[in-house]
């Protein structure tokens, strides 16, 4: 998945998960490279699943493969 | 005539007719992987434990029986491999984790068992990244030091496109059996999400993972097919779904394909260049071949598959991060880490999506008999990943059957090209024809020069 870096609803969700990353493993433990890498994906791929539109009330909330 | 070819070159539906009419040895034929494993492998590094002993006490029975005259299984005598999260009755068992290196199973995972059952002789444990993540594995490319041989299924590729072995199980999450497949010049066949019980292999993502083949071609695709399928009522992921009815003798004629836009748009220019040559040669032989939509933009559908894999890896594995973070591999600790972090709300919507998706490739596969499309998005890269999932992870998360046949050979570079065939949920029966017809109009790569 690309990086979208200007887009401002991505990087409020990246924002967010980073104070999350950030209060639950430390300022050091954030400053790995893999980490970081693990955030940013994570975050376009959070922000890019948000924005798609679904009936509010639909039903089926898992999937089945039958 | 099969008997003229050396004995590691033999696929495993060759093998199996040849010891049927007793021109071939089971006895011989694993003393003969034996030893080129002795041989090969150092170069290569696809096994991580080989099971001489048992293989060939197993083998021994096998002659006895064949000479006995009796009926004898589809793939008696058959050596196969299996990736080392697949549970082994008294072979270690660790899934690339150290802790679990000396993790003897009393049972075999459901797979290894079936294949068992028909006949098959489990020859070793072949290598796998760890858990069935990203992070590279000490594999290597036979094709190429430089290349990785892909993941997660890395040894089981390798390992078959280095004749160390004919047949090797793999697991796919996002693209860990098609990828890996087409990295090595193999055979690579994912079967419908549900088909093959799961009981026994170590989990990475539950909605996502699936068991699969690596093979050096179709017939053994069905073949392991017809052993494993079937319905468990151990595995709570495992379907009761009517068994396909396989007859790869039958000329199935000239397929009627859909090459996927967003597939072609997503890859390189020499994949892409390389994908209508094969759907211009296709179209000569009779084919129909149609460009055609996913029906989903593929940022979507990577993203939903993200965010399934992600949350459901940290699910599976926080609390043993917990317990041994410092044996964890970077990128699947991260990956862990952040995994534990994203909103459940998120996950669900992501799955909602998911049936969406779903909905809309199966539109997309309504009036040919399989999509076409690159296995990846270029031939393999250099080590320090296990490649790209882009164009294999789609048909994880909605569950269809998929299958990587090698399509040529890359030139000056002399790495693999491949091409990808996906049909409907259930329908491995037309994949596998369809893969066939494509199989006997591509040219046969052959094994890499080095291990020839």
């Amino acid at each position: 998945m690309q990086p979208r870096g200007d887009d401002a609803a991505r990087l409020a969700v990246l924002d967010e998960l980073r104070r999350s990353a950030v209060d639950t493993y430390g300022e050091e433990r954030i400053a790995d490279a893999n980490l970081e890498a693990a955030l940013n994906s994570a975050a376009t791929a959070v922000w890019r699943v948000s924005q798609e539109p679904l009936e509010p009330l639909g039903n089926d909330p898992l999937p089945t493969h039958g | 005539m099969e008997r003229a070819a050396v004995v590691h070159e033999l696929t495993a539906g060759q093998a199996a007719r040849l010891i049927r009419a007793r021109q071939l040895s089971p006895v011989e034929l694993v003393e003969t992987l034996l030893a080129r494993a002795a041989d090969v492998d150092p170069r290569v590094e696809a096994w991580v434990s080989l099971d001489a002993a048992g293989a060939l006490a197993a083998a021994r029975a096998a002659e006895q029986l064949a000479l006995s005259g009796a009926e004898l299984p589809a793939l008696h005598g058959v050596p196969f491999g299996a990736k080392d999260i697949f549970d082994s009755a008294g072979l270690a068992t660790a899934g690339g984790f150290r802790p679990y290196a000396h993790r003897i199973p009393s049972t075999d995972a459901e797979p290894i068992a079936r294949l068992k059952r028909a006949g098959a002789i489990l020859l070793g444990k072949m290598v796998t990244t760890q858990f069935a993540q990203a992070d590279p594995s000490r594999t290597r490319n036979p094709w190429s030091d430089e290349r990785t041989p892909g993941g997660s299924s890395s040894g089981s590729a390798a390992g078959v496109a280095a004749r160390l072995v004919p047949l090797a199980l793999g697991s796919q999450t996002a693209g860990s059996v098609l990828r890996p497949a087409a990295y090595n010049g193999v055979v690579g066949f994912k079967p419908t999400y549900g088909r093959i019980s799961k009981r026994g292999v170590f989990p990475l993502a539950w909605s996502l993972d699936h068991v699969g083949i690596l093979a050096r071609g179709v017939e053994d695709c069905g073949l392991f097919l017809a052993a494993t399928a079937g319905h468990d009522p151990a595995d709570p992921a495992s379907a009761n779904q009517p068994l396909p009815v396989l007859d790869l003798d039958v000329d199935p004629g000239a397929p009627r394909l859909g090459l996927v836009r967003e597939a072609m748009q997503r890859a390189t220019p020499r994949l892409r260049d390389h994908l209508l040559q094969v759907a211009a040669q296709f179209e000569s032989a009779g084919a129909r071949v149609e460009e055609l939509s996913l029906g989903e933009p593929l940022d979507l559908i990577l993203a939903v598959q993200h965010v399934i894999q992600q949350t459901e890896t940290a699910t599976a594995h926080w609390q043993l991060l917990e317990q041994y973070s410092g044996s964890y591999m970077p990128r699947l600790r991260a990956s862990i880490e952040i995994g534990r972090l994203l909103p459940g709300v998120v996950y669900l919507h992501a799955q909602r999506l998911r049936r969406r998706i779903r909905a809309a490739v199966a539109r997309s596969l309504a009036h040919v008999d399989a999509l076409l499309l690159p296995t990846a998005t270029d031939v393999a890269p250099t080590r320090e990943t296990t490649g790209d999932t882009s164009l294999q992870a789609p048909f994880s998360l909605v569950g269809f059957p998929s299958l990587s046949l090698p399509s040529g050979v890359l030139q000056p570079e002399g790495l693999p090209l491949a091409i990808q065939l996906v049909a409907p949920a259930w329908h491995e029966a037309r994949l596998l024809a369809v893969g066939r017809w494509c199989e006997s109009h591509l040219p046969s790569i052959g094994p890499p020069p080095r291990f020839a």
